[in-house]
């Protein structure tokens, strides 16, 4: 801002100033000794790491392949987003919570330590998994630590692991499926990830099944100056339904933190896989110091015809955010949609959106990005549309809205539509303005401070995103929106 | 590439030939050194994106255009371009292959300290408002704006002292008859409007038949406090023209920029305009049409910098694309911090009428000020079936049903143009584009 | 109840309210009417304490206390109530959850226990048959779709629910059909109570046949010029405003509350 009147009232910067001072709830340090490898990537770090978990030959094979290729890969530079260079020779790609033991057979083995850090995230583990009905995986730094609800989910015939795990247990699955919708050359941050990535959690629905109960995962970053590199890999077979959850949080650290996770969904004939994310990793302090790197690749595959792959996000966290969860819709009739909520404050960078690529006939798409800019935050909505010549009858509707808070944040647009294929009817809309003063008013007239008018005109905002969110997920978005723009919402 | 190598022979004739200015050499020098030292863009370039220059590069233009091209195609082309816009009143200007035509110009009548004039004629007295035009393309990074800086030859200089109030319009058609081997033009207009003018100006571009050629335009636009300019460019290059414009606007307070970007013709068509609103309560409205059939590639480039605030912008661009033609409309709507009470609108739609036709839009908005209201909307899709059912139900053949459809689709860009002669022109085109169109597929 | 002195006011660097003096006792239904432009509108924002509305002179008591140092929450928190001309729609935002988050802050401001969900939806139930609501309205969005009259309706509701003393109705008459006019009027007219006051803002007589003021007032070019019993307003209807087009002699503001007539 130079010359130009500030144009927001006193009440206006009161209430920002507020929605500013927040303070990051997770941001605890759970003090537990880590068995980590040294700092640096190489050849021997990657082969290092695929020793300490005991992986088959393939496994190792594919991981130094994606070595190989990073080597060749540039980072990308047109995210529109800033920050210094990262040296990947100073990150730690693997760190462990050391145990007594090779690694925990059940909950009673799990570092007390640890399970008091879920408790505080409020991962529901222990009873208040079995009450909640959800089965949570829990991956802290690297590693897996504990999958409940493990033997209801084996009568179904769904496997629900750790990664490791499932090499162990089921590697000709993994080998099947790992890489087919994300190959480790797709780009700088997956093959990346594919080279030193540590655990994550693997999700098999067999044919014909409905998941009994909804799939959650939990991701924590605890030891300092480490990479989180999870993998996640869902395969829903014919006529398979599974929803799946997951949460991310991060202590307050100065210096950023890298996570360049990756997630593969396959869907087969007639199956459905509903994907919803809360991420709150660190988003680093009101001057923009610390925070996490969120530089990560998520996409589905609609293989087969009538299947469907839903994509819902709640983006509060992380200092820089670059994510485009997509589908390829390749079977025929098959649906993608894209649900997304993104808020930034603060000094918070955020570009995110999705890939639409329509093959099949008949194929749908929704994109629906909602995108909230406060204090110095940028929130940038990318999201590419492609209709292929083989798409028939083809349909896509998106539309991004960006909400603006304050004179120094910046919302951008930037979608990219390529058709080609005639019948095809694809539409996009945009819009970009800032709280309404008049509905502002409207709310103080009838009794509502401004900070709740606030909270409520932006949830209202987000209303379509977040009634795709399991509830009790919906609730906890609300929260964190009210969290990350000020102390309390309803 | 052969059009690297061209260029630069381009460049050594144009620095050895007798009279060029002492002062524009070092500045063509300068352009042409910055132009070959980053090449032709590639489709990496996010600009360029959908846009191959393939073709461009490999073509040699190293043939300098024919002094005194074929009459005969010239008389008819000029016919064409004019025969409706009798009752337009004004001057008109034609230039032949890139160079004013005296003979075929008609000076009309302008009010006093109107300069309507050929750039070539105005280059010994070193206009200061050229000398800033070329200043503020060097340090660009648009290619073609280089490479016209380097090699322009002529083009029109139109200054209006401040409070003049131009009836009719100011016609420029730039007529481009090819010879055996491709050639270059590159044109270089300058239109200043001093503070209070209003004015119209026309410009058409126009070729013969399926020979290559390119034609490569650089317009500068100034508009001072509370002046209004209605600009229509209308684009119908021969078949195997290289077509690219650039447009740039420079807008102060209260000044209001109308354009109307009618393309028909060219086999790679790339047209650019940019607009500054560099003070407040300035208002520029851009409005677009292309129609592209066979393999014609047309690619629309838009960018607004709302650089202060309350101004307002808004933009509506439709094509319509044919066998297997392919659109590209790139809008992009800057709102800088500051720019409070920015109003900006955009849409973009297209119409694909076959199977092998295709398009690719990127509305974009990039927002720093929260005190906005700023929307886009793009679509890509098919006329209306129950439109289309309705007057076929009413007894219209379908072909003709589905034509009337096009032309609504397409006009309604027209429907705020202010001068009729104009009006019915382009209303004309789309029309006989359209029975073409209909006529091939039988 | 409510004394207003020598207000002015000015909108966009514009004087539109120019000496208003009114006072308005606890059970009184007032009524304002004027032509367009008089300041009618102006003078509901102003009360209601909405940005833009720059009061440059005068004094606004409501119990005493000043209103116009009061933030618009904490004006509605005293109890008072503005029913907006054009009700703004709140996409997302569900009526309910709306209602009760307004009814939740104004009971924790004058210290009254808040409501749970259970209890606040009885409440709301009973009040909605004033207004001849159905269930329908609670999960729309605030405004969001609704017609002329259900926004209007939609806002007596409000005002029913919140019971403000001073409910200030702006033009809650204007795009109403007679049914609706009639269904908002009795939901108004049910809401009358010795200790409540009510301030109708006007165009036209025709609402007054149904909820029947107390006092008139005419306003013209930001004063109140006249004030009488509701007699005035059928005056109005016969002969316009045509009288009180220009504002009166010299801009001294008229003392009206030498004027004041009991209603029948």
């Amino acid at each position: 801002m130079q010359d130009t009147e500030p144009l927001a009232t006193d009440s206006e910067t009161a209430t920002l100033q507020e929605l500013t001072s927040k303070e990051y709830k997770y941001g605890f340090v759970t003090d537990i000794e880590a068995d980590a490898v040294p700092r640096g990537l190489s050849e021997a770090i990657v082969r290092e790491i695929s020793a300490r978990k005991q992986e088959p030959e393939f496994m190792l094979e594919w991981r130094l392949q994606a070595f190989r290729h990073w080597l060749t890969m540039t980072e990308p530079t047109w995210p529109n987003v800033q920050y210094p260079p990262i040296d990947y020779q100073d990150i730690v790609y693997y760190s462990a919570p050391k145990s007594k033991k090779d690694g925990p057979k059940s909950l009673d083995e799990v570092d007390p330590e640890l399970l008091k850090t879920f408790e505080k995230l409020g991962v529901p583990l222990h009873e208040r998994a079995r009450l909640a009905g959800v089965a949570v995986d829990a991956v802290f730094d690297s590693v897996s630590v504990a999958t409940t609800f493990k033997e209801k989910l084996a009568e179904k015939g769904v496997i629900f692991c750790s990664f490791s795990e499932a090499l162990r247990e089921h590697p000709d699955l993994v080998q099947k499926y790992l890489g087919s919708v994300v190959p480790y050359s797709d780009n700088f941050f997956a093959a990346l990830n594919s080279a030193v990535f540590s655990d994550g959690s693997f999700c098999f629905i067999p044919k014909g099944v409905r998941c009994p109960m909804e799939l959650s995962t939990y991701f924590r970053i605890n030891a300092i100056d480490t990479g989180q590199f999870e993998r996640t890999l869902i395969v829903a077979e014919e006529g398979a339904h599974v929803s799946y959850l997951e949460g991310c949080t991060a202590p307050m650290r100065d210096t950023n933190q890298l996570h360049a996770a990756v997630v593969e969904l396959v869907a087969l004939s007639g199956a459905e896989i509903k994907y919803s994310t809360v991420q709150n990793w660190y988003p680093g302090d009101a001057q923009g110091k610390g925070g996490i790197y969120n530089f990560v690749t998520k996409r589905g595959k609609c293989a087969g015809a009538r299947s469907k792959i839903s994509w819902t996000q709640v983006e509060t966290g992380s200092a820089i955010t670059w994510k485009y969860p997509s589908v390829i819709l390749q079977g025929d009739d098959s649906i993608g949609e894209f649900y997304s909520v993104a808020l930034t404050n603060n000094y918070q960078q955020a570009d995110t959106g999705t890939k639409m690529v329509h093959i099949g006939r008949n194929t749908r798409s929704t994109i629906i990005s909602k995108g909230i800019s406060a204090g110095h935050g940028q929130n940038t909505y990318r999201g590419q549309v492609k209709i292929l010549k083989s798409a028939e009858g083809a349909r896509n509707y998106s539309q991004c809205d960006s909400l603006l808070m304050g004179e120094r944040c910046g919302a951008h647009t930037f979608p990219y539509i390529e058709v080609k294929n005639p019948t095809a009817k694809v539409e996009h809309e945009a819009s970009t303005s800032k709280i309404a003063e008049d509905q502002l008013f409207y709310c103080k007239q009838r009794g509502i401070r401004e900070e709740d008018a606030v909270s409520m005109i932006v949830n209202g905002f987000c209303k379509e995103v977040f009634r795709k969110l399991p509830m009790e997920f919906a609730v906890e978005a609300q929260k964190l929106l009210g969290v990350s723009l000020e102390g309390a919402v309803g | 590439m052969p059009a690297l190598e061209s260029f630069s022979r381009n460049f050594q004739a144009l620095a050895a030939a007798p009279g060029a200015p002492d002062w524009l050499s070092p500045l063509r020098a300068s352009a042409m050194g910055a132009f070959l030292a980053a090449g032709l863009p590639t489709t990496k370039h996010e600009d360029w994106r959908y846009t191959s220059l393939t073709a461009i590069a490999g073509t040699d233009f190293s043939e300098p255009a024919a002094a005194d091209p074929d009459e005969a195609a010239l008389a008819s082309l000029r016919a064409a371009d004019l025969a409706e816009l009798d009752g337009l009143d004004g001057p008109v200007l034609v230039f032949v292959n890139g160079r004013f035509s005296p003979g075929l110009s008609s000076p009309g009548s302008l009010p006093a300290g109107v300069r309507v004039s050929s750039m070539a004629s105005q280059l010994a007295s070193r206009p200061a408002i050229l000398e800033s035009s070329l200043a503020a393309t060097a340090g660009a990074a648009a290619p073609f704006a280089l490479l016209n800086t380097a090699l322009f030859t002529d083009g029109a200089l139109i200054e209006l002292p401040a409070e003049t109030e131009l009836q009719g319009a100011i016609q420029l058609v730039h007529i481009t008859v090819p010879g055996p081997t491709p050639h270059a033009a590159h044109v270089r207009n300058i239109f200043s409007l001093g503070a209070g003018c209003r004015a119209t100006i026309l410009e058409s571009w126009v070729g013969t038949g399926p020979r290559s050629y390119l034609s490569n335009a650089v317009t500068d636009v100034r508009l001072a406090p509370r002046s209004a300019l209605h600009h229509y460019r209308v684009q119908c290059e021969g078949d195997g023209a290289f077509h690219l414009s650039d447009v740039r606007v420079d807008q102060a307070a209260e000044s209001r920029y109308v354009s109307w970007s009618v393309s028909l013709g060219g086999a790679l068509v790339r047209n650019d305009i940019s607009a500054l609103l560099a003070a407040s309560h300035a208002e520029c409205v851009l409005n677009g049409l292309y129609l592209a059939t066979d393999r014609q590639h047309v690619d629309n480039h838009t960018f607004i910098d709302h650089a202060q605030p309350h101004c307002r912008s808004s933009e509506t661009y439709k094509g319509v694309l044919d066998r297997a033609a392919r659109g590209v409309f790139n809008g992009k709507v800057l709102v800088r911090p500051g720019a409070q009470k920015t109003d900006a609108s955009q849409s973009n739609r297209n119409l694909l009428l076959t199977r092998e036709a295709e398009v690719d839009t990127r509305p974009q908005l990039e927002i720093y000020a929260d005190d906005v209201k700023c929307t886009h909307g793009a679509a890509v899709g098919q006329l209306d079936e129950d439109a289309l059912f309705y007057l076929r139900a009413r007894g219209i053949p379908a072909d003709v049903a589905r034509n009337m459809l096009t032309y609504a689709f397409a006009s309604d860009v027209l429907d705020g143009l202010a001068l009729p002669p104009v009006k019915r022109r382009l209303q004309g085109l789309v029309r006989r584009w359209l029975d073409k169109s209909q006529e091939r597929r039988g | 109840m409510l004394e207003i002195k020598n207000l002015r006011a000015t909108v966009g660097g514009q004087e539109i309210l120019r000496g208003l003096d009114l006072v308005v006792k606890p059970g009184e239904v007032h009524a304002i009417m004027g032509p367009n432009g008089s300041g009618k509108s102006t003078l509901a924002n102003t009360l209601a304490g909405r940005e833009n509305y720059e009061v440059s002179g005068g004094q606004v008591l409501y119990d005493g206390k000043d209103l116009l140092a009061m933030s618009p929450e904490q004006r509605a928190g005293e109890g008072v109530f503005l029913a907006f001309q054009y009700p703004v729609e709140i996409p997302g935002v569900g009526n309910a959850y709306f209602l009760r988050a307004a009814l939740n802050a104004v009971r924790k401001y004058r210290g009254i226990e808040e409501l749970d969900a259970i209890d606040f939806l009885t409440l709301v139930r009973k009040k909605m048959k004033l207004v001849d609501m159905d269930e329908g309205f609670l999960s729309r969005s605030v405004n969001e779709g609704f017609s002329g009259g259900e926004k209007k309706r939609n806002e007596i509701l409000q005002m029913a629910v919140l019971e403000p003393r001073l409910a200030i109705l702006d033009e809650t008459d204007s795009g109403l059909d007679i049914d609706a006019l009639r269904i908002v009027s009795a939901g108004v007219n049910a809401l009358r109570s010795p200790d409540r006051a009510i301030v109708l803002i006007t165009h036209y007589q025709r609402l007054l046949n149904y909820i029947v003021p107390d006092f008139v007032h005419v306003l013209s070019a930001g004063r109140i010029v006249k004030s009488g019993d509701k007699e005035l307003a059928h005056e109005l209807e016969q002969a316009g405003y045509a009288g009180f087009e220009e504002p009166p002699g010299d801009g001294t503001p008229v003392d009206v509350r030498a004027v004041q007539y009991r209603g029948a």
